[in-house]
């Protein structure tokens, strides 16, 4: 009798099916990895085994017993832990209060306090057995973003798992962090508990892991032992066919450079990076989670000080000190929804856009709110930005009129190098339309344009060229014909690039 | 930003708030305060402000130049831009009739190697003087009230032919009925030119949606591309993305001095 079992499972969001009739078995002390696209329903799994959401139709058997979970409680209460994508930790307490969190060792008398002792024990205890250098009593925010997910993975091994399922947690760890974790999994796997892993990077399926399934929008692409199927195979079923049409790019002949980056390193983030940014041009920037995109990113704009390397813009050498540095040389930096980053939410539309250059709407000390309201609402109209009310804070507004003041206040600066990481990620489709066409635009008059995303379709759809990033090293260059969705995919999971 | 467009702006500035400053306007375009006085002169003399101490305000008998304060005519400018980038040199392309295409020729002008079929005697004038332009005009017959050709004449003439790219102007776009023209005689020119060739595109200024015409030439997922603004119905956008039409927007993002 299997562990889990799901048979038929399919969901639908917004009448949207994510999945569709999948079948999956798990059994004990199995390492199970779930790989896929963005988008092809890994989460959606995860969450439906964890009890975050229910499954439309289909069955989820636990020990051949059929169930139905209401609550992530029940889901838990049967052995089940999961450790989503998104982090969720408490930053001020400590590690072992951390890892007990909501199921802490109490004292047998009344009142039934929390057991330090023996929570602290229990944690000495297991991390020598398992060679985990960590001081249980360190607060959570002086560890690194790897110790970090480290915690959260024990949470769920030390509270007597019978299935771990964890949704892309090593995307964002180091090496000896992976390889610890993968050792912590083995050893428990070793005991009879089931081990779900989704993941992006090959390299993992060469570390970790017994038995893989393909998912590919949806559905089931393929299901076997690891042994039988070899990385490229695994990779082509992933791949979708489907070419990109309907994409509205209109490719400009390139001009002049406008952005060279040579050998640019941040160590251990960001090693040797070659690049050359022309005007009129999208360079399309691939690349999975980790994969250090958007560190480079960031690099560029002079958010981050970089260790190593040149930055040269219009032909001269600059070195960026801090992020004003690089928007006087027209570099504009733009994140997917700026709630927080990039706008100011108390204050209106015009205030916002107006920002980047003061001097434009300012009459000796004071400002001229006539001018400001005049100079925005040139940009207002034209980008089509939605509001409510004409004295609309930005807060009030939509994810995507958001996203459109941050590039209306970039495009009042006049900036003609915009590095936009995921600019469209959660707008709908026809918002995400405006902006390619906003794009498209912006290279007609002579812009760069340095485009993220992890949409393949689009990216592919858009750029001109596409570069691929993996483990903070460019790792190949390819030309909008030649980047087919598997040739993408094997280059940015860190496969061979034939 | 070209003198011609800061002066569109200027009177579109003026006629909404009647009076203007040339410190204002000097920020707002980014130029010297004498260019804006240049500017104001000319409008001066067209008589459409009256200059102050400082300023300009509207000449109350102003007798407003249709053509420029037009925001349509904006529009199609913008939609001809957009469509004239996507030609490419050496190609041969075809221009229905119309006012956008009238202002897509306008740009094509100074192109070179270029090939231009039309059945609109507006745009062979607009294309006469552009040097290395090759323009050739369909036959046929006059469509009353129009300077469009259409008729046996006129199918006659392009009987063999083929394009890289026609560009169309319908002036109605349903979403049941698809797009048409007025008359019939247009609408089985347009047939047969789009019979020859894949890449078609369509040109839609604000005015075409909605609205119904007699001859139907096409359905609305069968031109491939269409080139708008974002003044594109809501209703309409949502079809295209459907149908995996590829939709072109159209902006005017003002960069002073970015643009070529």
């Amino acid at each position: 009798m299997s562990l889990l079992e799901l048979s038929r499972i399919g969901k639908s969001s917004a009448g949207r099916p994510v999945l569709q009739e999948v079948d999956l078995v798990l059994e004990a002390g199995q390492g199970h990895i779930l790989i896929g696209e963005n988008g092809a329903g890994k989460s959606t799994i995860c969450r439906i085994i964890g009890g975050d959401l229910c499954q439309d139709q289909g069955e989820l058997r636990l020990d051949g017993k059929v169930r139905r979970f209401a609550s992530p409680r029940e889901a838990r209460a049967l052995g089940i832990r999961v450790v989503p994508e998104e982090q969720a930790i408490f930053p001020h307490l400590s590690v072992a209060e951390n890892i007990f969190i909501g199921e802490e060792p109490s004292h047998p008398w009344f009142p039934p306090i929390v057991d330090r002792e023996r929570m602290f024990a229990t944690c000495y205890r297991f991390f020598r057995e398992y060679g985990i250098r960590l001081d249980p009593d360190l607060p959570m925010h002086l560890l690194g973003l790897g110790e970090q997910r480290l915690v959260e993975i024990l949470r769920a091994a030390m509270t007597d798992p019978r299935l771990i399922v964890m949704d892309e947690v090593t995307a964002s760890l180091s090496e000896p962090e992976r390889q610890m974790i993968f050792g912590l999994l083995r050893a428990l796997m070793a005991k009879g508990v089931g081990v779900l892993l989704v993941t992006h990077r090959l390299e993992d399926l060469r570390h970790f892991g017994d038995w893989v399934t393909v998912l590919k929008e949806g559905r089931v692409a393929a299901s076997g032992p690891l042994a039988a199927l070899s990385l490229p195979e695994i990779v082509k079923l992933m791949a979708r066919e489907r070419a990109p049409a309907c994409y509205p790019r209109l490719r400009c002949k390139p001009g002049r450079v406008l952005l060279v980056v040579k050998n640019l390193s941040r160590p251990p983030i960001l090693e040797g990076i070659d690049l050359v940014l022309r005007s009129g041009e999208v360079l399309g920037l691939a690349g999975l989670l980790g994969s250090g995109r958007t560190a480079l990113a960031r690099a560029i704009a002079g958010i981050d000080r970089i260790s190593g390397g040149e930055i040269w813009i219009d032909g001269r050498r600059v070195t960026l000190k801090n992020p004003s540095d690089a928007v006087r040389l027209g570099m504009c930096y733009l994140t997917e929804d700026p709630r927080g980053k990039g706008l100011f939410l108390s204050l209106n539309v015009p205030a916002n856009i107006t920002i980047t250059d003061m001097d434009r709407v300012r009459d000796g000390f004071f400002l001229n709110f006539y001018r400001e309201e005049l100079l925005a609402r040139g940009y207002i109209d034209e980008l089509g930005i939605g509001l409510p009310n004409p004295h609309a804070t930005t807060a009030q507004l939509s994810g995507g009129n958001r996203q459109k003041v941050v590039l209306a206040k970039w495009l009042y600066r006049s900036a003609r190098i915009f590095v936009l990481d995921e600019p469209t990620k959660g707008l709908d489709i026809e918002t995400k339309l405006d902006f390619y066409n906003i794009i498209n635009e912006l290279t007609r008059c002579g812009a760069g344009v340095i485009f993220i995303s992890s949409d393949l379709q689009e990216l592919r759809g858009m750029s001109d060229r596409i570069l691929v990033m993996y483990g903070g090293r460019l790792v190949g260059e390819l030309a909008k014909e030649e980047a087919t969705e598997e040739r993408l995919l094997m280059l940015a999971m860190g496969g061979d690039p034939t | 930003m070209f003198t011609i467009e800061r002066l569109q702006r200027i009177r579109r500035i003026l006629l909404e708030k009647k009076r203007v400053e040339v410190t204002e306007l000097s920020q707002v375009f980014g130029v010297s305060e004498s260019t804006i006085r240049r500017d104001l002169d000319k409008l001066e003399k067209e008589g459409f402000l009256r200059k102050t101490y400082g300023g300009a305000v509207l000449a109350e008998d102003s007798v407003v130049a249709p053509e420029d304060n037009d925001p349509l005519t904006m529009e199609r400018t913008k939609i001809a831009r957009l469509a004239a980038d996507m030609v490419g040199e050496g190609e041969a392309i075809f221009l229905g009739g119309g006012p956008v295409c009238l202002r897509l020729a306008a740009c094509l002008a100074g192109r070179q190697r270029l090939t231009v079929v039309t059945n609109d005697l507006e745009i062979a004038v607009e294309l006469a003087e552009a040097p290395y332009v090759n323009v050739k005009v369909t036959g046929g017959e006059l469509i009353p009230g129009t300077f469009s050709l259409a008729g046996s004449g006129a199918l006659e003439s392009i009987r063999g032919l083929c394009f890289n790219k026609p560009f169309l102007a319908p002036t109605g776009a349903d979403l049941k009925f698809g797009y048409a023209v007025p008359t019939l005689g247009e609408a089985q020119l347009i047939r047969a030119v789009t019979a020859v060739t894949q890449e078609i595109v369509a040109l839609l200024d604000r005015t075409v949606f909605g609205r119904l015409a007699l001859a139907p030439v096409a359905g609305l997922a069968e031109i491939p591309t269409v080139v708008t603004t974002n003044l594109l119905p809501h209703d309409f956008k949502a079809f295209y993305l459907a149908h995996q039409v590829k939709v072109f927007t159209a902006y005017e993002l003002a960069q002073p001095g970015a643009r070529r």
